[in-house]
């Protein structure tokens, strides 16, 4: 008895000397269940059957939670280039257009418009809506947005989106006015945009997160801390965001004074920013989130447990890239045997994990040129080469060792760190022994890459694209000379020329012509080596149906409801 | 004492300002800018980005600016979030403050109950047992420990009590709002060091119980109240005091594995994010008001130390 007296005794004594300086706890609010849906844009809509899931999801009536992935760095729908930040605009902020669950344009702040003939000219009249401070969304909300971005002075990372408006560049790079600029207000309600050259996916881009106006009174009384803060922030979208708490979660609530809040089934939307998967996956199914992203292990499990695991495609395409400004990359033949070696069905399979699709052109099956699909335009069905060619891929290195003069052929893999690129690496690895290639590999964190493919420093390297806009045109003018995108350092007059062209082609077949001569170029001289289309694996609860995740809306929950 | 105490404080600013200077220089040293994304920017943003942060200057002349408002208590303005370093931190830090002393707490109390047991009872099943614990506490790592409790508690113990009178055993997976979110997260930080307190309160308490003004103690028949109350607890404790300094350091630090596995918003995931986006104000920033919390908790620890044990400052003056 005595001794547990001084047990006690000396535990309490323990504890006095940690109690001295021990702060308040922060005030705890109220809480609501998490939910979870990472994942980037894909093309074709994902409607979610109603399931006879075994999660019933979260409790919290009329709210659904998902998992956003991680914390949104810039709501600044200026500065904003990243796939989070967009997917809060899309349920936040409303441009002048919007898209439907298969990504066609529809009115949004813009009532309706007229098209000039020649194309050049936008006339957009806008509908009565308010922003969530009461004031009502005029032209100029998007003249005072649209100009601020092209600023010089701004440090807008998606800038150049803008230059397909007249006299935007120019501005931009100090060699214009802001007179000069053809975004004009024409009245309270109508704004006139004139274009530099036809833009047919214009309409498009007036849906994107980088087109949203910006009320200019609020804007300048918060200056550069606009929308660090969710009170720091207007909203005219479906949703107003109610909270934001740094790197955990942020919270929307329904807007009442939202045009077509009619239509809006869910109250709250609550998205989390859980980066690690299993995390993620416990949250989901202990009920504290509605929507998860699902690697291919969980996707297997949940499929295995009998669960409907649904997907869709982020509109990504990925490809070796391939240094030519590098000896050994220069010559085509190399380049051929490392493509045709590698077995993209089974590194799918084996690898991946997922329902990610093969591929043998640049463009995805997501693009769309005018009304029809890009990639059925292109020649032999998209299909320039075979998968798995080791016999195609051996004579290729046969010829590419003649031409070089060397015995034998060994190229460094370029790679992110981490276990899936790892997987991937050893898996190239593998292809390409099989066809004779040495191959070493340099795991390196994601800005260091980065960092190496800007400086050329590297041979070959496992590299992804995803769209800005729904043209071949996003994909295609990276590769021209002096682009800072055009990593691989392709110079092909010819090439540059078509893209040139085809940027002021008003005629819908002249510029397919150019736009497929382009693809052409760059795969059947193998600048790039596709490998495969990605696709992304989510799972939702029983309470959620009607999401919908496309290429261009990672995820949108206008359509969404709450199975009850 | 003065003279000790100032000795210390003036160590504690050189510390400061040499980790400051090596921070800098040091992370200007990885590969990639905070601004290179996959998309590439165009020159006109991305000199615009420079000038906005100050990284259009020399280097040298960006150190002693960040040096001087360094001094003046100011961070920057994080070129990943386009925010005040000190507003993420006095954001942050009071979750990770508090989740921290809630391990201690928890660190301290069991590992000087679970040390005093196994000393009082030494060679029973009682002190096998709590060795055992301190053992697994030991081997393994804080963020194994939150994801097997997250496995085990809230969803298999969660899924077992649902619908039934013990359901508010069930605890959340993720947040840090309510007292039920805090709980899983301040065992799994605090396993490892109640670990490493209980086989050091064991030690130190055998040790002084066999000493010769113990048994003197007890022949003068002082009551065994008062024998641990003034002569073995202040003896046994003196180690678990020195170790407060690095357990902090190791709570703090291995907070930010925690934090992400509950999804707590404290300053874990800004600490190593801004490593990975080069975010050079925020890695600075993080660093330097971290290695002022350390210098400062462990020169607290000196400065009781000395308190408590005269000996100890004695000897330094010698």
């Amino acid at each position: 008895m005595k001794r547990l007296a001084t047990l006690l005794l000396v535990v309490v004594m323990a504890a006095s000397f940690l109690f001295a300086g021990c702060a308040k706890t922060p005030a705890a609010e109220p809480t609501v269940a998490p939910s979870a849906g990472e994942a980037t844009e894909a093309p074709k809509a994902t409607e979610a059957p109603a399931s006879t899931s075994a999660y019933p999801g979260t409790m919290t009536a009329g709210s659904v939670t998902f998992n956003l992935g991680s914390e949104p760095p810039k709501m600044n729908s200026l500065l904003a280039t990243d796939t989070n930040s967009f997917t809060l605009f899309r349920h936040l902020l409303e441009g002048l257009t919007t898209l439907d669950p298969q990504n066609l344009v529809q009115p949004g702040m813009a009532e309706s418009w007229d098209v000039s003939d020649d194309k050049l000219t936008y006339t957009f009249h806008l509908r009565d809506a308010k922003w969530s401070n009461g004031d009502a969304v005029t032209a100029n909300d998007f003249k005072f947005a649209w100009m601020t971005v092209l600023n010089p002075d701004t440090a807008a990372g998606y800038n150049y989106m803008r230059y397909v408006i007249k006299g935007a560049q120019e501005y931009n790079t100090k060699k214009g006015t802001a007179e000069d600029v053809g975004i004009e207000v024409v009245d309270e309600k109508t704004l006139k945009v004139t274009l530099a050259a036809p833009t047919p996916y214009f309409l498009d881009l007036c849906a994107f997160g980088t087109f949203m106006p910006l009320n200019e009174t609020f804007y300048k009384q918060y200056g550069d801390q606009y929308a660090t803060e969710a009170s720091n922030m207007l909203y005219n979208g479906p949703w107003t965001m109610t909270s934001w708490e740094h790197e955990s979660k942020i919270v929307m609530t329904k807007n009442p004074d939202y045009y077509n809040a009619a239509e809006i089934k869910i109250d709250e939307l609550v998205a989390l920013m859980i980066t690690d998967s299993n995390v993620a996956m416990n949250t989901f199914k202990s009920g504290e989130a509605d929507m998860i992203g699902l690697n291919g292990e969980q996707s297997a499990e949940m499929k295995g447990a009998g669960e409907t695991v649904q997907s869709y495609s982020d509109g990504s395409s990925w490809a070796l890239a391939f240094n030519l400004t590098d000896k050994t990359m220069a010559n085509a033949n190399v380049r051929k045997a490392l493509t045709l070696a590698i077995d993209r069905q089974s590194f799918i399979t084996n690898v991946l994990k997922n329902n990610s699709s093969v591929s043998y052109s640049w463009n995805p099956a997501v693009i769309n040129n005018g009304d029809k699909v890009f990639k059925d335009q292109l020649p032999n069905g998209a299909k320039y080469f075979n998968d798995a060619d080791i016999e195609g891929a051996k004579a290729a290195l046969e010829l590419a060792k003649t031409e070089l003069g060397v015995d034998t052929i060994s190229v460094e893999l370029l790679m992110d760190e981490g276990d899936t690129g790892a997987l991937t690496a050893a898996y190239y690895q593998d292809c390409w022994k099989k066809a004779g290639i040495e191959c070493t590999i340099t795991q390196v964190p994601f800005k260091d890459r980065l960092a190496r493919q800007d400086n050329k420093e590297y041979q070959v390297s496992s590299y992804g694209w995803g769209p800005d806009y729904n043209d071949p045109m996003t994909f295609l003018d990276l590769w021209v000379s002096g682009s800072g995108n055009n990593i691989i350092g392709l110079n092909d007059a010819t090439y540059d020329k078509n893209i040139a062209d085809a940027l002021v082609e008003a005629d819908y077949d002249k510029r397919t012509a150019m736009l497929v001569e382009c693809e052409n170029t760059l795969i059947e001289n193998f600048y790039l080596g596709p490998v495969y289309f990605r696709q992304r694996d989510f799972i939702t609860s029983g309470k959620l149906q009607g999401v919908v995740r496309t290429a261009f809306q990672d995820v949108n929950f206008r359509w969404a409801s709450i199975v009850e | 004492m003065w003279k000790y105490i100032l000795k210390r404080v003036l160590y504690a600013i050189l510390t400061l300002w040499a980790l400051a200077t090596i921070t800098f220089f040091i992370m200007r040293l990885l590969p990639g800018d905070p601004f290179i994304g996959t998309k590439a920017l165009t020159e006109s943003a991305h000199a615009a980005m420079n000038a906005k942060y100050g990284l259009d200057k020399p280097v040298i002349v960006q150190y002693f600016m960040f040096m001087g408002n360094l001094l003046k208590g100011d961070m920057g303005l994080s070129t990943h979030y386009n925010r005040p370093v000190n507003t993420i931190i006095a954001q942050a830090f009071p979750y990770s403050f508090d989740l921290g002393i809630r391990s201690l707490i928890f660190a301290v109390i069991g590992g000087v109950f679970c040390g005093s047991i196994a000393a009082l009872y030494r060679g029973t099943w009682a002190d096998t047992a709590t060795m055992i614990i301190a053992i697994i506490g030991v081997s393994i790592p804080s963020f194994i420990m939150g994801a097997l409790m997250q496995y085990f508690i809230s969803l298999k113990l969660g899924a077992a009590v649902a619908g039934t009178a013990f359901e508010f055993l069930k605890l959340p997976v993720i947040g840090y709002v309510t007292e039920k979110h805090k709980i899983l997260p301040a065992l799994a930080l605090g396993f490892g060091s109640l670990a490493t307190l209980s086989r050091l309160t064991r030690t130190s308490m055998l040790d002084v119980l066999g000493q010769d003004y113990i048994k003197t103690a007890k022949a003068k028949g002082l009551s065994q109240m008062a024998i641990t109350w003034k002569h073995a607890l202040r003896n046994a404790l003196l180690p678990v005091v020195t170790v407060l300094g690095p357990i902090t350091a190791s709570v703090l630090t291995g907070a930010f594995v925690v934090e992400n596995i509950f999804n707590i918003p404290g300053m874990g995931k800004f600490f190593v994010q801004s490593i990975q986006v080069r975010d050079y104000s925020m890695i600075a920033g993080t660093t330097v008001f971290y290695g002022a919390f350390l210098v400062v908790a462990t020169l607290l620890v000196d400065i009781a130390y000395g308190i408590i044990d005269p000996r100890i400052r004695l000897a330094k003056k010698g």
